[in-house]
């Protein structure tokens, strides 16, 4: 029998999504612990002790300087050896929000997996926002965490998540690589070109996006945002729509199923 | 020497590439169009340069740049040269800090080159950031440049602006911005001779902004010439009269700010039947005792007026906490700076509260000016432009909530030109705590004589200098700039990180936070526990060099906390600390001693008597009278077509949207977030209140909502007071909650009511209210503040003194626990075919309502809140609400009932037909009355028809009647009693009514 799925969510220096974000690996079934970047930067905790590496949303360091760059650069000058193996050895990574930030630049989702030729940078609103969108998910994508979802609502909540790619060229790759995971979409499904409906002017539309081999994703939109029904803004609504048809009230929220897809794969393949 | 060729600094600066939007760029545009209505602008590009002021080599900057600074994708850069201007710009603004201003970005750049380059840099080694606007212009002057750098960009009390034409453009001249700060001023404490004459003695406060009166200052010299007092100080060679830094400290303790001593005087207070009363501290006589009456009943309270803020019972394993504060003075001077201290001064209150509590919510309630105010501001330069004290005070509650992480979960937004000199701007937080942390009881503080006073999180500067003496007058031009500060969320967020972990290690024994008079009051409140302590203010981190001792006592420089920590557990203390990258550092040590004792190296620079210090305030004697105005209702009808006065009052400022300045601000960080601001299909109507799970295990949660209604005060405060009591509790009950489970947080701001017996009879009345309607509805509060002087000065063309001053206002912020959250109402209607139902009763009350305000009168018909009759509803619909029997719920507050079904229709995206003949309403009320009478103790539900019995029959007894049907077609009708259509309007238009004013997100 396999053991529990082992989760690393990261925290410290301005990080403050992990209290949730934890949450929800424990949900979705992992053994999930909330680790200091200094500790995990000191070796005091070692990120190959564990299946899961998610780093979650915040303002670390407070976006000075731009978003993410200054943590990844404390990842990299310190645990680069490190990640490059747990990302090579086909365990997974998550980066939501500034986790996406800081995952980017450390050049994870690179071609050559070290150069950083996307960004994400400012979005064309110039300013932060909270709401909920729509997602439309790439079936073809390789992306272990996005298996089995179609269309999905989720918040975004951000300033700095505009998908700028280098050139045109490593856009096709990307696209060709099934690499872009899931794109903000109309009331109709399709790709969203205008905000608010995609939220900060993205190329490609793209929300979310994955390395070549799919066991690194970064999202923009929080699934940790809707990990329980009551999360959503049209909770109240939705409710008395399924009471009235005799339909069982849900408890989960769509969003949990990115932690159970990690989980799943991760016990079954990892643990 | 020309800087450029100094080696000892250098000069980066990064912008976007040709090809990459400009999105800051692009904003800047936009807002000059929108705020200053410029339309010369054809082309913006920013960028950042950071001034680095120690040496590094060129190989050191390449790689501090092209690893970190600037993005490989979408930036490009310069080193020590300025970056490529594109052709055709012909302006450049530069904007930086003035010297001692947080320059959060600076610290951050610091700290990056210090871990890429793996070098250590000294105290001295600095970088500062500034942000570089390049321009093509059509047409525009240099004023005009100027007029954006000093109107949009730019505030030049705290910051530096720099405009260059850039057709005289030399390339070394963009790179020298390097602002030092500090002083070589010798640093020591000095004797201030008070046995001088009175006028001299009003000088010396003036002058100092110490805020003391007479009274006060001949007390305080009369205390050092005490031969008792004299002899002991003589001691530690002191004379007979206080230190500079000794008067400080008491002019802190002793402020309005932090003694409230007009909540505490002894008034004569004359009211409208003529009979003469005498209260002995309206505080203790109203609020009080109130809470005290209710508290006996209700076994929820834990903590009340005792502590940072107030507790409440959560559930068996969990304490909630609640603080609402205000930072009017430092907003309307810098609103960013304000805004943002305030609400991170407010999470320090929740964070120092008992042994700690963990930060979960954020509600924050402003009152500014008209946006469009389009008269001549006051002469002087000295009060900002509404529109930009909102937009500032905005993007500070975004930075201090959104970075902190900590949802801002609701708040409101209130419109009247009286706070054109200062906006209100109340912050409010909630907290979590156990009950008991380390095996102790969470709410107690404790102190050994012998615990060390440890000062955790930033570092002192001169910023926030006389902060709160400052808040305690009115505003004027010559207002102190120091008193304004930048907030530093990311320091005080790994503080605060720390400080829980090393509370749930049981490693200090007391907390509290450094706000208002900094050390000397965290300090000197807590040292009353153990009753005394000493300290060393050399031993302060200081931000530069050149402090006063009596600035280093009394700086507010943000993000600090002061704890008691054990000696023994000290060496684990710290060490956690500099794990956490934390600063703390140990000043010294509480004791028995009876004094406030402080040493500058080695010398006795304060030694003051705790009781003197904390109880030695002369209490105030004041007078109040109140008579009401009358000023007559309408005889006739003020209106015909009703379906556009609608449309009018949707876009009304106190009514119309305020989603476009919400979005920016993070409500669901944590994952807590259940009731959203914004609700209904479109995720665009306006909630009642917000609810929250704070413990993502549990479907328990916390309903929050304000009541504020300040225009009610043009009548009568105590109506005010009471509407603001209803409509907190209305939010409550209209999103499921339960009447039985409220605790409030009182929140006055009020014109100085010093020397005007009539401010001071509003101030009663509202009290009076306050205790009457609390102890009817049995909702205590727990907490509350007070900022008594919500007045600006400022001299007009001809050099005579104006004032204004905000009306009287009461903010009431409710929180009540919901059993579960899974029964969360919201206010949209949901179903075709369902009932509208208008539940409470319509009377002829539009006396300073909406309505009358856009014609321009105030009228006398108040709404007057009937506690026993709204009691019994409020717990019949709390009764329907928890059986799932309503689809929507919806107060009904200002602008009436007309604005409710308009809300309720157009955020559902239904239609509703309804008849006002079937509105409950008291007799003879015309169509008029009953759509814009703004009524307390109302809401509008709609209800499955299958569950019409089962809901008449919890609310039977109590006034409703349905009136209506939801239907299918987007048109909101309403019949008048007539029998003709008062209103016919197309959901379309009165959304687009409702979302225009402020602009459409």
């Amino acid at each position: 029998m396999s053991r529990e799925a082992k989760a690393m969510v990261l925290t410290g220096e301005g990080i403050n999504c992990e209290y949730e974000t934890a949450h929800a690996f424990s949900l979705a079934g992992a053994d999930a612990s909330i680790v200091r970047l200094s500790d995990l930067l000191c070796g005091k905790t070692k990120l190959l002790d564990f299946d899961i590496f998610c780093v979650p949303g915040g303002f670390s360091f407070g976006d000075d300087l731009g978003s993410g760059k200054v943590f990844a650069s404390r990842l990299k000058s310190f645990i680069e050896r490190d990640f490059e193996e747990f990302v090579e050895s086909g365990r997974l990574a998550l980066g939501i929000c500034n986790g996406a930030q800081i995952l980017m630049r450390t050049g994870v989702f690179g071609l050559d997996r070290k150069t950083q030729d996307t960004t994400l940078t400012f979005n064309d609103c110039g300013h932060f926002h909270d709401r909920w969108i729509k997602l439309k998910m790439d079936p073809d994508s390789k992306c272990v965490f996005t298996k089995g979802i179609g269309l999905i609502d989720l918040p975004i909540r951000h300033a700095e998540g505009k998908f700028v790619v280098k050139d045109r060229e490593t856009l096709e790759t990307l696209k060709a690589n099934r690499q872009i995971v899931s794109r903000y979409v109309d009331e109709n499904g399709f790709p969203a070109t205008k905000f608010p409906q995609n939220p900060n002017g993205s190329a490609e539309s793209a929300a979310m996006g994955c390395n070549k081999r799919g066991n690194v994703l970064w999202t923009m939109p929080h699934p940790e945002g809707f990990a329980y029904f009551c999360q959503h803004p049209n909770f109240a609504r939705k409710k008395e729509l399924l009471k009235r048809a005799g339909k069982e009230i849900p408890t989960k929220g769509d969003g949990l199923k990115i932690f159970e897809n990690a989980v799943g794969f991760a016990t079954d393949n990892l643990a | 020497m020309d800087s450029f060729l100094d080696a000892n600094q250098s000069f980066i600066q990064v912008g976007f590439r040709q090809a990459s939007t400009d999105a800051l760029g692009e904003k800047m545009k936009k807002d000059a169009f929108e705020d200053l209505g410029t339309t010369g602008i054809q082309d913006v590009k920013t960028a950042k340069m950071y001034s680095i002021d120690f040496a590094l080599s060129n190989e050191q900057l390449e790689q501090v740049t092209s690893k970190i600074l600037a993005d490989p994708v979408n930036e490009t850069y310069s080193i020590n040269t300025q970056l490529e201007i594109p052709d055709g710009f012909d302006w450049m603004i530069r904007v930086g800090f003035k010297p001692g201003v947080t320059d959060n970005e600076g610290k951050t750049a610091l700290l990056a080159i210090k871990d890429l380059l793996k070098i250590e840099a000294d105290k001295k080694s600095k970088v500062y950031t500034s942000t570089l606007y390049m321009l093509k212009t059509k047409d525009m002057k240099e004023k005009d440049i100027e007029n954006i750098a000093s109107n949009l960009l730019a505030n030049k009390l705290i910051q530096y602006i720099k405009v260059t034409d850039l057709k005289d453009w030399d390339k070394k001249s963009g790179l020298e911005y390097m602002p030092r700060a500090g002083s070589n001023d010798p640093v020591l404490a000095k004797e201030i001779n008070l046995q001088v004459s009175d006028s001299q003695l009003t000088d010396i406060s003036r002058k100092g902004t110490l805020s003391l009166n007479l009274k006060e200052m001949k007390l305080i010299a009369d205390h050092f010439t005490d031969p008792a007092v004299f002899e002991e100080r003589s001691k530690l060679g002191l004379g007979k009269n206080p230190t500079d830094v000794e008067l400080e400290v008491l002019a802190q303790t002793w402020s309005e700010h932090c003694k409230h001593k007009i909540f505490n005087a002894n008034v004569e207070y004359t009211g409208p039947d003529g009979k003469t009363q005498e209260i002995n501290s309206i505080f203790n006589t109203y609020i009080k005792k109130s809470t005290d009456i209710i508290g006996s009943e209700k076994d929820f309270l834990v903590s009340v007026f005792s502590d940072n803020a107030g507790i409440v019972k959560f559930d068996d394993t969990y304490n909630i906490a609640m603080k609402v504060e205000t930072h009017n003075s430092p907003s309307a001077k810098d609103p960013y700076g304000g805004a943002i201290t305030g609400v991170n001064g407010c999470h320090r209150d929740i964070m120092g509260v008992g042994i700690g509590a963990k930060l979960i919510g954020t509600t924050d309630v402003l009152c500014f000016a008209d946006p469009f105010y389009d008269k001549p501001l006051p002469p002087g330069n000295k009060v900002l432009h509404p529109r930009r004290i909102m937009k500032g005070v905005m993007k500070g509650i975004e930075d201090a909530g959104n970075k902190t992480g900590v949802p801002t979960v609701n708040g409101a937004m209130i419109f009247d030109n009286c706070f054109l000199g200062k906006p209100l701007v109340y912050c409010g937080t909630l907290g979590l705590i156990s009950k008991t942390v380390a095996g102790k009881p969470s709410e107690d503080k404790s102190i050994n004589v012998g615990d060390k006073i440890v000062m955790v999180g930033g570092k002192i500067g001169k910023d926030g200098i006389h902060g709160a003496t400052f808040s305690s007058e009115t505003l004027t031009e010559a207002s102190p700039s120091s008193a304004v500060q930048i907030g530093d969320p990311i320091t005080q967020k790994k503080a605060y990180d720390f400080l829980l972990k090393a509370r749930d290690l049981g490693l200090y024994n007391a907390i509290t936070d450094n706000g208002a008079g900094g050390l000397s009051s965290s300090v000197g409140e807590i040292a009353e526990i153990s009753g005394g302590c000493i300290f060393h203010l050399d031993r302060a981190p200081l931000k530069y060099e050149g402090l006063q001792p009596w600035e280093i006592l009394i700086s507010e420089s943000q993000e600090r906390m002061t704890v008691s920590v054990p000696v023994e557990k000290l060496d684990e203390f710290t060490a956690l600390a500099k794990e956490h990258e934390v600063e703390a550092t140990v000043l010294g040590e509480f004791n028995a001693s009876g004094k406030m004792h402080a040493l500058y190296d080695g010398k006795t620079v304060s030694l003051l008597d705790m009781e003197f210090l904390h109880n030695g305030v002369p209490k105030m004697h004041l007078k109040a009278r109140w008579q009401p105005t009358k000023r007559g209702e309408p005889a006739d009808a003020l209106e015909t077509d009703f379906g556009t006065a609608l449309k009018k009052l949707l876009s009304a400022l106190n009514i119309c949207s305020k989603e476009k300045f919400v979005r920016p601000l993070d409500h669901e960080v944590q994952g807590g977030s259940v009731g959203k601001p914004f609700v209904g299909v479109e995720n665009d109507g306006p909630a009642d209140a917000a609810v929250l799970r704070p413990v993502l295990d549990s479907f328990e949660g916390i309903i929050v909502s304000n009541g504020i209604i300040p225009q009610y005060s043009l009548i009568d405060t105590y109506h005010m007071s009471a509407n603001a009591i209803d409509e907190a509790i209305r939010g409550v009950i209209a999103v499921g909650g339960d009447l039985d489970e409220i605790a409030f947080n009182d929140n006055f701001c009020w014109p100085s009511p010093l020397e005007d017996e009539k401010k001071m009879g509003d101030l009663v009345r509202a009290n009076q209210a306050l205790f009457d309607y609390t102890v009817a509805f049995g909702t205590p509060c727990i907490s509350g503040k007070d900022s008594m002087t919500i007045d600006t000065v400022f001299s007009d063309e001809n050099g005579n003194l104006q004032k204004v001053s905000g009306i009287p206002t009461l903010l009431i912020s409710a929180m009540a626990k919901m059993k579960d959250i899974r029964l969360a109402v919201t206010m949209d209607a949901k179903v075709e075919g369902d009932l509208v139902y208008v539940i409470g009763k319509t009377k002829n009350e539009l006396g300073a309502s909406e309505y009358y305000k856009m014609h321009g009168l105030v009228g006398d018909n108040v709404p007057r809140v009937d506690a026993q009759t709204a009691k019994k509803l409020y717990n019949a619909l709390s009764d329907a609400t928890s059986k799932s029997l309503v689809a929507s719920l919806h107060d009904c507050s200002q602008g009436g009932l007309a604005v409710t079904l308009a809300e309720t229709a157009f955020s559902g995206g239904l239609g509703i037909e309804s008849d006002l003949a079937m509105v409950p309403a008291a007799s003879f009320l015309t169509d008029e009355q009953v759509l814009f009478s703004e009524s307390a103790g109302r809401f509008v539900a709609t209800v499955d028809p299958k569950n019409r019995y089962e809901f008449e029959d919890a609310l039977a007894g109590n006034c409703f009647a349905c009136i209506g049907r939801v239907v299918e077609t987007p048109v909101l009708k309403v019949k008048g009693l007539n029998g003709n259509d008062a209103i016919c309007e197309s959901l379309s238009d009165l959304k687009r009514a409702w979302q225009s004013t402020l602009g459409a997100v």
